[in-house]
């Protein structure tokens, strides 16, 4: 075998091309003379060599692997993505002045909550005759004071810390002048230099992000003896083995009525398992001083949080509670009483919270809270209540509502358990400074000679870790950056940081514009998993960007399956646009859209309606007949 | 830094070499980086079954050939590799590179004058393995900037590769690779 024919076929075995036909002639090559294998390594070698010969003024920092020529996701990351179901499509029905207002806040970057009254999206006129003028998602807006007085600590922290845009960039994040600011309390951003002297990311750093020891639970269990949490019984979930860091994140989980430590704390495990990310997690549980959690039982809670901090390497900024009924109380008031030490709360039908606004400067603890529609033994109205509350005092929250679900069910509903654990998960407490290292490392991609730290999948892992304000600083510059590669790291890394979405997911949509095709693919995969997270502009500016058919056809199949994310029909006020948005794709000219549109709403419906989508629709028009009366039959106008 | 096997920094150390090994055995980058991880999982995981006094990466390729194995047990690709004489003999050439890859003086030559060939190549090829190893651009997008087929961006991309590798050769005056 000639040498060039040796390299053809090792090129296309490396590069996945490889017939079958080729892969055995290689076969036979490397068993006649063992020796070519050497070729194969060479290539790659050689692959490696070029890539860092092509960045000459970006060497890796010491430990920095330098990055593949690819960003790829990792395996988990994937898999989070192979659950994506498919398209999604939203129509402009109601209210539109009111609801554009809040359309334009959100792309702009303003203080919106995630889940305040949910607007209807916007469409590209070609697409939808009936739709509502698009705003333009990169054009300054300024965000007046929201008439529901919202605290969006990320949003405010950013735009007050993060340097000033240049002259010819919008700004991406405005801040009503007067609304109280997290901020205040935050630590001005380093002044020290970020370079030479930043140690962060030495090689057995890199490598604890990169090749993480898996980690396992142990349970220990005993019973507290300090403080008014003496007597206590308690059950740790603790992950073995301890980081070195303090990089744990804490869940405070509360039992039900007549419960005990040992209920609910294995679900929440189990839910952060099936994301991959249970190894971050201590999860802690007590058992309540009476039947049922009480005012009694704050000070015991407090104590055994304090405890827990000085004995485990729990990063403090990543304290949230979790409950379940009468615990979902304690967990929704325990976060809302010490809202300068909890990060976030999942409130799993629940009764009414007694939902005070905050003090000026305090940030709001990120809620996450679900009722079974179904539910007899805690009305569900208790949460709406509460979801009224939050409005009106402007808190940052999610609500589900899956129609379905009872009591019980609701904390078994492996999607809500998913969906909580997301929210949670990238939550950083944004008033309590991160580590000095971490500030600092997360400073360097703020510098323009650091782009390669943008391409460096170990050091964006780290990013990603100490996530909250320092990584929101870098985030937003970044998504502006003039370099491709840079813009698609940082919109890759926004994907996987919760907790900022109110702030991310403006500039994100902004990217949906880019000229580089992968930077635009980036920002629908980010905007995908925001959507996830309940973030209503990243499912507005999805949901735009699947209907405009100038829009690449891969790009806004992209865009719908990226809007599948598994949603509980009903549950959630978009889903009533997000059905529209479907119902209308059935209608695309587009073969692969309408396939992506059916497939979603078969998946929600277990039933295809006789609809098929190599059918041109005039072929159809009963099967989209009977999709539209179901949409209305679903929800009425009136709902 | 820490003489111990397990210290980070050895692992880092080790990482390219695997994942260059599962890139030759499974033919796929993204599947490759993942098996390094989870061959890094189990070795952490089984560490105390490892006797300091053997050679580390002899005892990761052990751990990495049961992972490709795995692998192989559960892909529908047919595999290049597919008796345990044509593993031994990836294992053995795994050993070559990973021996290599330790040797701190091996690439700051080979870089000087890998950089000194791409000068010299033309602005069109330049530009395209800029797109390619500086901002990853995919050859679909690169045949979409320069009006060409993606099978000809790759094509052009594999010619310039093996230019640059006879040129860096020529440079350093022998053989660089074996």
């Amino acid at each position: 075998m000639s040498d060039d024919r040796l390299a053809d076929l090792g090129d296309r075995w490396l590069n996945g091309t490889a017939t079958d036909d080729e892969i055995a002639e290689l076969r036979t090559a490397l068993r006649d003379d063992p020796r070519r294998l050497r070729r194969l390594f060479a290539t790659l070698e050689f692959e490696d060599l070029l890539q860092e010969a092509l960045h000459p003024d970006a060497a890796a920092p010491a430990g920095c692997e330098r990055p593949s020529a690819r960003l790829r996701p990792s395996r988990r990351r994937r898999a989070i993505r192979a659950r994506v179901p498919s398209p999604f499509v939203w129509i402009a029905l109601s209210a539109a002045a009111l609801l554009m207002v809040v359309v334009l806040l959100r792309v702009g970057g303003g203080t919106a909550s995630p889940s305040q009254t949910v607007p209807a999206i916007a469409k590209e006129p070609p697409a939808i005759p009936r739709g509502l003028e698009k705003p333009a998602p990169t054009s300054p807006v300024a965000a007046p004071t929201s008439p529901l007085g919202d605290h969006v600590p990320a949003a405010e922290v950013i735009a007050k810390t993060t340097p000033a845009p240049t002259p010819s960039t919008a700004p991406i994040v405005a801040v009503a002048p007067d609304t109280p600011s997290a901020a205040q309390q935050i630590p001005p951003p380093t002044k020290e230099p970020l370079v030479a002297e930043t140690p962060a990311l030495t090689p057995p750093v890199a490598v604890a992000v990169a090749m993480r020891a898996p980690r396992r639970h142990q349970e220990e269990t005993g019973t507290l003896s300090d403080g008014a949490a003496a007597g206590l019984a308690y059950l740790l979930l603790v992950p073995k083995p301890l980081p070195e860091r303090r990089e744990l994140g804490l869940i405070l989980s509360f039992h039900g009525n007549t419960g005990n430590q040992s209920h609910i704390s294995p679900p929440i495990l189990s839910s952060l398992e099936k994301h991959g990310w249970s190894g971050e997690w201590l999860v802690a549980s007590v058992k309540s001083r009476g039947d049922y959690w009480g005012d009694a039982d704050d000070q015991a809670a407090l104590d055994t949080m304090s405890w827990l901090l000085r004995t485990y390497p729990i990063d403090p900024r990543r304290v949230v509670t979790m409950g379940v009924s009468q615990g979902g109380w304690m967990a929704g008031w325990f976060a809302l009483r010490h809202p300068e030490r909890i990060a976030g709360a999942a409130v799993l039908c629940a009764s009414t919270l007694p939902v005070q606004k905050l003090p000026a400067g305090v940030p709001w603890p990120a809620l996450f809270i679900a009722h079974g529609g179904a539910d007899v033994a805690e009305p569900v109205k208790g949460s709406r209540a509460t979801v009224e509350l939050l409005r009106q005092a402007g808190a940052v929250f999610a609500y589900r509502e899956p129609a379905a679900d009872d009591h019980l069910g609701l904390v078994y509903d492996g999607a809500i358990g998913e969906q909580a654990a997301a929210w949670l998960h990238g939550l950083r407490h944004l008033a309590v400074p991160a580590e000095p290292d971490d500030e600092r490392f997360a400073a360097r991609f703020l510098r323009r000679d650091e782009d390669a730290l943008w391409r460096n999948a170990t050091a964006l892992d780290e990013l990603v870790r100490i996530g909250g304000t320092p990584a929101a600083r870098a985030m937003v510059a970044a998504l502006r950056s003039r370099t491709p590669s840079v813009r698609i790291g940082a919109a890759t890394v926004a994907g996987r940081l919760g907790g900022l979405d109110a702030a991310l997911v403006g500039p994100l949509s902004g990217l949906l514009e880019d000229t580089d095709a992968q930077v635009r693919t980036a920002a629908i995969t980010a905007l995908g998993q925001a959507a996830f997270r309940q973030h209503d502009a990243a499912l507005i500016a999805l949901g735009r960007y699947a209907l405009t058919r100038a829009h690449p056809l891969d790009e806004r199949v992209l865009a719908v399956r990226a809007l599948g994310i598994p949603r509980l029909l009903d549950g959630f006020p978009g889903d009533r646009a997000l059905v529209d948005l479907l119902v209308t794709l059935l209608d695309d000219a587009q073969p692969p859209m309408r396939s992506a549109a059916i497939g979603v709403l078969a998946g929600i419906t277990g039933d295809a309606k006789g609809y098929d989508p190599q059918l041109a629709p005039k072929e159809q028009a009963d099967a989209l007949m009977r999709w539209r009366r179901w949409w209305t039959e679903r929800w009425p106008a009136t709902k | 830094m820490s003489e111990d096997p397990w210290s980070a920094a050895l692992i880092e150390q080790n990482r390219r070499w695997l994942t260059a090994y599962f890139h030759v055995g499974t033919g796929n980058r993204t599947v490759a980086e993942d098996l390094v991880q989870d061959t890094f999982h189990a070795a952490l995981a089984n560490h105390a079954s490892f006797d300091p006094s053997r050679p580390l990466g002899a005892w990761l390729r052990g751990i990495a050939r049961h992972r490709l194995l795995k692998y192989y047990r559960t892909t529908s690709r047919q595999p290049l590799f597919v008796d345990a004489d044509m593993l031994d003999e990836l294992d053995n050439e795994g050993a070559v590179v990973e021996k290599q890859q330790v040797d701190p003086g091996r690439n700051p030559p080979r870089l000087r004058a890998l950089r000194d060939c791409i000068a010299s190549m033309t602005e069109r090829v330049r530009q395209m393995l800029e797109w390619r190893y500086q901002e990853a651009v995919s050859s679909k997008d690169i045949a979409e900037r320069l009006t060409m087929k993606a099978t000809a961006v790759d094509m052009a991309l594999s010619r310039a590769r093996r230019a640059l590798e006879s040129c860096m050769q020529r440079r350093l005056g022998g053989v660089i690779d074996e």
